[in-house]
């Protein structure tokens, strides 16, 4: 599947060797720096684990129901037990949530 | 051997897990009532100078699918194509089930089949839906007509068979505007004589290295409403002019309202569209020389809402 443009992260670099004319100017460090920052974001946990959302079926949908079993795009079918959260993948959790059948567990 | 009739002519359709996956069983069959499914064959013509007047050739541009299929909308299968179009949907219940199909930023990939009389049958994989129209005049049946771009086409030498032989069609009758309860602002109306709702997604193909386009990815989403309205009283009028039911000076800023339309065909089986948050968009009151009664053919916009632009609810006896 081809990247969704809005909801990318876009992280612009540039290539210091096409240009000659500044290359005095540019400060290497000062690059690998903020790379670094952008890393640092998810550096306290494994990147599969930050990439994990914990849901779980919504007490309040359809006057409480017991459970739910939920279609996304580009995923396998979940089924919601009221009561027991799931851990799932962000992108997944993103689609799951656009349905009123999902919350993300407390 | 007789030519092979028009109205011998059925489609299938199943959600793939993803993009290059074919099903391993048909969701649902449908028969036409409009449109087609074909595959699409793009060509373009050289153009150079040359020693003589002679026109260039035609080269192939692009291979895909494309077409825009209408069929009748029962509750038996109406949640799966409103989860194609959609995106997400949540299933519950036992014995009577509820379908809740809700918009998503992804749409699933679709795989469908065409059978045209016993001598046609072609599978078209990596479909997705493009735009969908739910609609219903007077009176009439609800058809759903969805236009749709896909990626590949494959012709089967004979017929679907075994876990992948076509399912039987629903035999229940379609839902009509006859079965309809609509409220507009929270209140049950009975001056609404027709329904259209239009989804669109805005997809579009991508083409690399090859003629068979890489992938068919979502645009903006966008949905409209129309209807027509007996011209009775003043109160959805004034709501789009004048910002309010009994304003008298032209309002400067949108008004919204919300809007629900219910076909119903008993308890557990029903279609039902919840717009929370719609904003009118024409309201045209027509005088007419012949004297014949007003009716105003509202078009609406649906607004951004935490509930989304629309929510879908099917109720019938299919688990999902």
């Amino acid at each position: 599947m081809a990247n969704d443009q809005k909801s990318s992260v876009l992280v612009l670099g540039r290539d210091d060797a096409d240009t000659k004319q500044d290359a005095q100017a540019v400060e290497p460090a000062a690059a690998d720096q903020a790379v670094t920052e952008t890393v640092d974001v998810t550096a306290d946990e494994p990147v599969e684990e930050a990439s994990k959302v914990s849901v779980q079926l919504n007490s309040d949908f359809e006057g409480g129901v017991d459970r739910a079993i939920v279609s996304v795009a580009n995923y396998d079918d979940i089924v919601l037990e009221a009561g027991k959260a799931q851990s799932v993948p962000a992108a997944q959790a993103e689609l799951l949530l656009s349905s009123p059948a999902v919350e993300v567990a407390e | 051997m007789a030519g092979v009739r028009g109205n011998q002519a059925y489609l299938v359709a199943a959600k793939q897990t993803g993009k290059g996956v074919a099903p391993t069983k048909w969701q649902d069959k449908y028969f036409f009532s409009g449109g087609n499914i074909q595959p699409s064959r793009g060509t373009d013509q050289l153009s150079e100078t040359d020693s003589n007047r002679a026109a260039g050739d035609f080269f192939v541009t692009q291979t895909a699918v494309e077409g825009s299929p209408e069929v009748y909308v029962r509750d038996t299968s109406i949640h799966h194509i409103l989860e194609y179009a959609f995106g997400a949907a949540a299933h519950t219940g036992t014995t009577n089930f509820t379908h809740t199909v809700t918009l998503a930023n992804a749409l699933p990939y679709v795989t469908f089949g065409k059978g045209q009389g016993n001598l046609l049958f072609e599978q078209f994989n990596d479909v997705k839906i493009d735009e969908l129209t739910v609609s219903a005049g007077t009176a009439q049946p609800l058809t759903a007509a969805f236009t749709v771009q896909g990626r590949s086409a494959v012709r089967q030498t004979e017929e679907w068979k075994t876990e992948l032989a076509p399912p039987a069609a629903a035999s229940t009758a379609p839902l009509n505007f006859n079965l309809a309860t609509v409220k507009l602002g929270g209140s049950e109306t009975h001056l609404v004589s027709s329904f259209e709702m239009t989804l669109s997604n805005n997809l579009t193909l991508q083409q690399t290295d090859d003629s068979v386009p890489f992938d068919v990815v979502e645009g903006t989403q966008a949905v409209t409403l129309g209807f027509d309205l007996i011209f009775e009283s003043l109160v959805e009028y004034n709501k789009f002019h004048y910002g309010g039911e009994s304003g008298t000076t032209q309002s400067p800023t949108i008004f919204t309202t919300t809007s629900n339309f219910l076909f119903s065909a008993g308890e557990n089986n029903s279609l039902e569209f919840n717009f929370p948050n719609i904003a009118y968009q024409e309201f045209p009151v027509e005088p007419d020389p012949g004297g014949g009664p007003v009716v105003v053919s509202v078009r609406a916009a649906a607004q951004r809402h935490s509930e989304g632009f629309v929510k879908a609810i099917v109720k019938n006896q299919v688990e999902k």
